[in-house]
């Protein structure tokens, strides 16, 4: 394992559902916090998509719920009204809490989040990290990328799993 | 296997369609999105040009690869960050 944990992140839903899908929520370990805004948690733990005790049980998991109105005027005030609540909140707690960093698999919240100055990291970029520090060897983090095609509920096209899969290679060899 | 024989079971039942012809669907829906992904893949691939790739599968999926393959690229850049 690398030194240190990964600073604080907020997390949307998206990340949370598919590492539960293929069993990997465990690699959210490696963040200093895990923020998850009410919202969050509502379409997460509330939809039974992901268990409330396997997310507590990772230690670094803080569940934050926000006051509606708060939420309204950040949205008004940065024209993010589009956004879903879950999507909407997480930007809106990474302002709250000073973090730049936003667990995000949403294409269209990838780009809000940009344009707010904020790092959108998506279910990829986690397993690629968590092998960068040594927590899963190139082959599991492999066999993680495969199923997070394979059988969990995140859309992306094969190429770009093989592509992914091709550039953690060539980085893991000597 | 049970998921996949309840689909069949209930598209059947709602469709008023045999199950066989469900089964000849999906098929041919499961060919043309496989087909959809070699193509993309041979497009982000440089395999393909990009009016080539929208001509074979429709500019909505090719701007959606693209979008995918951006984030993946910063997903990338940002696991691998020491």
């Amino acid at each position: 394992m690398g030194a240190g944990a990964v600073g604080p992140v907020v997390a949307d839903s998206g990340p949370l559902i598919h590492l539960a899908e293929v069993g990997l929520l465990g690699l959210l370990r490696m963040f200093e916090a895990v923020h998850a805004p009410g919202a969050v948690w509502s379409e997460t733990v509330g939809k039974g998509l992901v268990n409330e005790a396997d997310l507590m049980g990772l230690g670094n998991v803080c569940r934050r719920d926000l006051r509606r109105e708060d939420v309204r005027e950040y949205a008004h005030e940065d024209g993010l009204e589009a956004l879903h609540d879950g999507e909407l909140e997480s930007l809106c707690l990474c302002r709250m809490l000073g973090v730049f960093t936003l667990l995000t698999d949403d294409l269209a919240v990838r780009k809000a989040a940009k344009r707010l100055g904020i790092t959108p990291v998506g279910s990829l970029g986690v397993v690629v990290r968590a092998h960068k520090r040594g927590a899963i060897s190139v082959k599991e983090a492999e066999n993680a990328i495969v199923q997070l095609y394979d059988l969990s509920s995140l859309f992306v096209t094969r190429a770009i799993v093989d592509l992914v899969i091709d550039e953690l290679r060539k980085s893991s060899s000597p | 296997m049970e998921t996949t024989l309840t689909y069949l079971e209930v598209l059947s039942r709602e469709s008023k369609k045999p199950e066989v012809e469900i089964m000849a669907m999906a098929l041919r829906a499961g060919l043309r999105q496989l087909w959809r992904e070699r193509t993309l893949g041979r497009y982000l691939r440089g395999e393909l040009s990009r009016d080539e790739a929208v001509e074979l599968v429709g500019i909505d999926w090719v701007e959606l690869a693209e979008r995918q393959y951006d984030a993946a690229k910063e997903d990338l850049k940002w696991g691998l960050e020491q």
